[in-house]
């Protein structure tokens, strides 16, 4: 194994493993699990290939992330996919989240998703969107009414 | 139930486990996992998984009540081995030029992945001949990462056999190893008739701009000779359909087609295809939809809609939108729907009082009529075209107009620009000025749109074509359009030198050899805040600028042949990988 190729790999290697979650996360959350996955994968293959930038990138996510929104333009009539809930597992989660997920607008369910499920903060979400915070919070916003609306939340 | 709250911090560990594991999602549609993800995904979730690349089958899930389920599978890779023409296994350097090798060779699948060596190339290839996915034609290069013997050369040709053509990529990585690989590699088409070798060290070796530092890693124009000369030597090279180039210069040209009737926006992209409009002079006269395949410009589909004239089209899934004036001077615009699969007119409706000369926009903020000239734009019903909305601009009239992020942007004649937000019930727009500097679009007399996919360095630019009064008359530019929505152009909102500077602008098409251009290009400066021109193309025939689209990897421009007759040509090119301005 040589020394030189063996560096760039390993920084890759690392680079990948730390943001392909977080990366992964605001796309499954922008796109549903099926081009989410997608994106991730074409958005990593990019960074490899323009590996010199990347690495010195100082919001490498964010960068990424508009990254796979243009490469997500091939998939585009694919449907927005969620995972069913695994009812026995999780009986606390209403069935029918996954389709009222899928049927709200991609900021809104990317707000929604990373702020609430994956506990992002409003200016980490904000980053990887690349809007500002108060554009996360209206989307934030109007994603719960109508979460809530889909779900007809008034017994919660 | 709990909390909304309570259930999405519960449900993101359901979608974190669907999403981690390289899975098999159960959707109503089966389809291939493409090898790209694999080995992306593999990559990122560290090497483990790379020997298992192309592991087999698809898992299902056992429960029946629901179809949509996803199977975490962590351990395998589930996949339908797609079927490839081409085989190509390599190391890291295959795998930085494998969007270049895709789009060079039709029918590849690239298996590249981090790190490997010739020794483990043999069972990559076993495991494809296993699945009866291993094409006739088979590229390996390896050897950046250690030397090879004969034995493992020989198991590679023993595993794939002697009916398939095995071509070996003579490697340029200046350490230790190379001549060994070389000398190796060179030795075996003299033990195994079938096996040839690609001089990727001959051709490339005094070329250092087409490698990264290392000396082994290519850049993006190595990564393209690289595809192209693999192309070449395997006799895959796509056939060129280039007719004649406008200008002298190595313009990176798909195809140039002569259509002598094109209405001004003749161009829309559905059911992946891209659609050319023109007027039919039969009995009763009708619209020619023509089908052509994105890269190669072949025409696949043509379909006549049963209306007499047509200004613009607009494409959006599998539904290509027609919209032109009825008899002249009556103002009135047809519009129909087109389903481009079933080759059928969805309905033709006519709006009466409607200029006739109107671009349409189809997107997800629906279906728009924007007046040419006029101050008001129409809201149609995608379901049968009756006028759902308008809007009205007080402070000029509409000049052309896109769609961006769900949202209608609008040209207006005074050089601002008019966002519409049809989302929440009530349609209201807001008017944005462009402040950034020279030239001035304030002189912008008409826009058309460009949404281009993975433009620079920066794929996410989307792009807005403006013409300009006078003779100078059309530049590109790329703004950051998150920021373009926010409020307005400011200077600021440009960030980078990346961030612009793509021009189309001026009198004929130029190019070079990463990017194609009309004459009269503007760079952005990132420190001035300004656009200042860079070239000018003095002696050029004058070429009219009329439309543009962009669809997958290509860019089709329609422009007026500088004949003096005004006869509209179209361009095909290559969407540049790099920019030419940093």
């Amino acid at each position: 194994m040589s020394e030189a190729a063996g560096s760039t790999d390993e920084r890759f290697s690392r680079f990948a493993s730390d943001v392909e979650p977080r990366l992964r996360r605001a796309l499954v959350a922008f796109y549903g699990l099926e081009v989410g996955r997608e994106a991730t994968a074409d958005a990593l293959e990019v960074a490899w290939a323009r590996w010199d930038e990347v690495e010195g990138m100082a919001n490498p996510i964010g960068y990424l992330f508009r990254v796979g929104q243009s490469r997500s333009r091939r998939y585009r009539r694919r449907t927005v996919v969620f995972p069913v809930v695994p009812e026995a597992e999780l009986p606390d989660i209403d069935p029918r989240l996954p389709r009222a997920l899928a049927g709200l607008s991609h900021q809104q369910r990317a707000a929604v998703l990373l702020v609430h499920a994956h506990g992002w903060t409003l200016a980490e979400t904000a980053d990887a969107l690349g809007c500002g915070v108060s554009t996360v919070r209206n989307h934030l916003d109007r994603g719960m009414r109508r979460l809530r609306a889909a779900l007809g939340d008034d017994d919660a | 139930m709990p909390e909304l709250e309570l259930q999405l911090r519960a449900y993101g560990s359901v979608l974190d486990r669907a999403g981690a594991g390289v899975t098999d999602v159960v959707d109503a549609m089966p389809r291939r996992l493409r090898p790209s993800y694999v080995v992306a995904i593999a990559a990122a979730i560290v090497v483990a998984l790379v020997t298992s690349a192309i592991a087999i089958g698809a898992t299902r899930s056992s429960d029946g009540r629901t179809p949509r389920i996803v199977t975490p599978t962590p351990t395998t890779v589930a996949t339908v081995v797609p079927r490839a023409r081409v085989l190509m296994v390599g190391d890291s350097v295959m795998l930085g030029a494998k969007v270049a090798l895709e789009s060079a060779i039709p029918g590849v699948v690239v298996d590249a992945v981090l790190s490997r060596q010739f020794s483990q190339a043999d069972q990559v290839l076993e495991q494809y001949k296993n699945l009866d996915a291993l094409p006739d034609t088979v590229v390996i290069a390896l050897g950046t990462n250690g030397s090879v013997t004969a034995d493992a050369l020989d198991a590679i040709m023993r595993a794939v056999g002697p009916q398939r053509r095995v071509y070996f990529v003579a490697v340029r990585v200046p350490r230790a190893w190379e001549s060994e690989v070389n000398a190796a590699v060179r030795a075996t088409p003299s033990r195994w008739p079938n096996a040839h070798v690609i001089e990727w060290h001959d051709y490339a070796n005094a070329r250092d701009e087409w490698f990264v530092l290392d000396g082994f890693h290519l850049t993006t124009a190595g990564q393209r000779a690289y595809a192209l000369l693999i192309a070449e030597s395997i006799g895959r090279l796509p056939a060129s359909t280039t007719t004649t180039v406008p200008a002298a210069s190595a313009l990176d040209v798909v195809n140039v087609i002569d259509e002598p009737a094109l209405p001004p926006a003749p161009l829309a992209a559905a059911g992946g295809k891209v659609w050319i409009a023109t007027e039919s002079s039969a009995n009763p006269p009708s619209v020619h939809l023509e089908g052509r395949d994105p890269s190669s410009t072949k025409v696949f589909d043509t379909i006549d809609v049963p209306q007499a004239a047509v200004f613009s089209i607009a494409g959006d899934g599998d539904t290509v939108w027609v919209a032109g004036g009825g008899d002249g001077g009556v103002p009135e615009t047809t519009v129909s729907k087109v389903d481009v699969r079933t080759k059928s007119v969805v309905f033709t409706k006519t709006l009466t009082g409607t200029p006739c000369s109107c671009p349409i926009v189809v997107g997800t903020a629906g279906v728009w009529l924007v007046g040419n000239g006029s101050t008001e734009a129409l809201h149609l019903s995608p379901r049968d075209g009756h006028v759902i909305g308008r809007v009205h601009f007080t402070n000029a009239g509409a000049t052309g107009a896109m769609e961006v992020r769900e949202r209608l942007v609008v040209g207006l004649d005074d050089g601002s620009i008019a966002i519409v937000d049809p989302s929440g019930g009530r349609i209201e727009h807001t008017i944005a000025r462009p402040t950034i500097g020279d030239p001035p679009v304030e002189q912008v007399s008409a826009m058309s749109a460009v949404d281009i996919p993975a433009i620079g360095s920066d794929p996410a630019i989307d792009g807005i074509v403006m013409r300009r009064g006078g003779s100078e008359s059309v530049f590109f530019a790329p703004w950051q359009l998150g920021d373009l929505l926010s409020s307005d152009f400011s200077p600021a909102t440009v960030t980078s030198a990346r961030s612009l500077v793509w021009a189309l602008g001026g009198d004929r098409l130029q190019v070079n050899s990463t990017h194609a251009v009309v004459s009269n290009e503007f760079a952005y400066d990132a420190q001035l805040h300004r656009f200042d021109r860079v070239a000018r193309g003095a002696e050029s025939p004058a070429l009219g600028f009329r439309d543009a689209i962009a669809v997958d990897n290509t860019i089709w421009v329609v422009y007026d042949a500088g004949d003096g007759t005004g006869t509209p040509s179209i361009v095909v090119v290559n969407a540049p990988e790099t920019f030419p301005f940093r």
